[in-house]
């Protein structure tokens, strides 16, 4: 939105280069409050600094590349209608990825309401909470080609095959790099249900993943 | 430490920034346990992979689809504000609704300046029916004739009509006033 080629956005004409680099150069609540103090070009840096990390988020979340896109979109539409409710004492990127999470998890319980859906994420949810911890190598190697070809859709099948409630966790942390207290906010939880979620989440990646893993 | 500890305590050891847990029993089972090893190159080797994938990537078109949610989101704002903060609308709307519930009202809606012309009256008299032949009940032998036709009303007065309009009765009568000569 915010390519220099261009001259005028939705917010306001596109940052020259100083300006652009200045805004870069900032913190995300020096952004949020630029934008709040009327600098609407502070709202596509805010876009450029989160349009992949929450695509990469909501993808590994929802499993759907399109549907992914619709709901950054709409992430992006309610932090620009509602930034003015923000609490500036919160960390901004926490917040981005409280909405973003919540629409996931509504895409989510959307399609578990086909009564099928629903009983079978009952069960596997059921399933990854009361399966023991535990670990063997099983030492199946698949062939080295088909490993190869196939490792990206494997690795991930592996975060898709993880129930709802661990994969947001095991994302955030493994993938995003939030801190426990962060995903304790963004999936509304206590910071031991999110260390509970996470140890058997990284179990059942392991035990799905091991096969292709040298 | 056992395996099993090592496990479900995985997380602590993992996560080493964000718990107080000190790593030395971890590195000392991992030591000495090849499958825990195994285990904890597993999950490194893994999100390790996981990281290295990129993402989809953002569609050209995010942009203009961003700009034009935004610019929808404005406008329906600004519509509700406009709409919200102006009383001498709402002011004007109920009164256009008062003044149409008037309207319809009956009697203030009958009062009208249409000039009045009395007509004499209208009288009128149904034409006379003029009946050609009188139907004649048939005359049958008891065991011949069908239960229903013996039924004292079936040639009745009330049935006379009935009668009348009958494709049977048309045939007779058109046969009776050609034998007559009426036709």
């Amino acid at each position: 939105m915010f390519a220099e080629k261009k001259t005028h956005d939705a917010f306001g004409v596109i940052p020259a280069g100083d300006t652009r680099k200045e805004l870069a150069s900032l913190g995300d609540s020096e952004v949020v409050q630029k934008f709040l103090d009327g600098e609407e070009r502070a709202f596509g840096e805010l876009v450029r600094r989160y349009d992949s990390r929450l695509l990469n988020f909501v993808y590994r979340t929802v499993g759907d590349r399109e549907r992914a896109q619709d709901l950054v979109q709409e992430t992006f539409v309610r932090v620009y209608r509602h930034l003015h409710r923000f609490d500036q004492s919160k960390k901004f990127s926490t917040w981005i990825y409280t909405i973003a999470g919540n629409l996931a998890k509504n895409e989510l319980r959307n399609r578990s309401r086909n009564p099928l859906v629903l009983f079978q994420a009952i069960k596997k949810n059921w399933d990854a909470d009361h399966r023991p911890l535990e670990w063997e190598d099983e030492a199946y190697k698949p062939d080295d080609l088909f490993r190869k070809r196939h490792l990206k859709e494997k690795v991930d099948e592996a975060v898709q095959q993880l129930p709802e409630h661990h994969r947001i966790v095991f994302v955030l942390r493994e993938l995003e790099g939030r801190t426990y207290e962060e995903i304790a906010e963004i999936t509304d939880t206590n910071l031991g249900t999110v260390k509970s979620r996470l140890n058997r989440a990284r179990n059942n990646f392991a035990r799905i993943i091991a096969p292709m893993v040298d | 430490m056992n395996c099993q500890e090592f496990l479900e305590r995985y997380s602590e050891f993992r996560d080493i920034d964000e718990a107080d847990t000190e790593p030395d029993s971890f590195e000392a089972h991992l030591d000495s346990c090849p499958a825990c090893r195994r285990y904890h190159e597993v999950v490194e080797r893994g999100v390790e992979l996981a990281r290295s994938f990129s993402g989809p990537p953002i569609r050209e078109d995010f942009e203009d689809r961003l700009r034009h949610h935004i610019y929808h989101a404005d406008l329906v704002a600004h519509t509700r504000r406009r709409d919200g903060s102006s009383p001498l609308i709402a002011v004007a709307l109920a009164a256009a609704a008062i003044l149409a519930g008037v309207g319809a009202w009956g009697p203030i809606s009958t009062i009208t300046t249409a000039p009045t012309v009395d007509l004499p009256g209208i009288s009128a008299s149904a034409p006379q029916v003029r009946t050609i032949l009188e139907p004649q009940p048939v005359q049958q032998s008891p065991e011949r004739s069908p239960a229903f036709l013996n039924h004292s009303n079936l040639w009745s007065e009330s049935n006379t009509l009935l009668y009348e309009h009958s494709n049977l009765y048309h045939r007779y009568r058109d046969g009776t006033l050609i034998r007559t000569g009426l036709h």
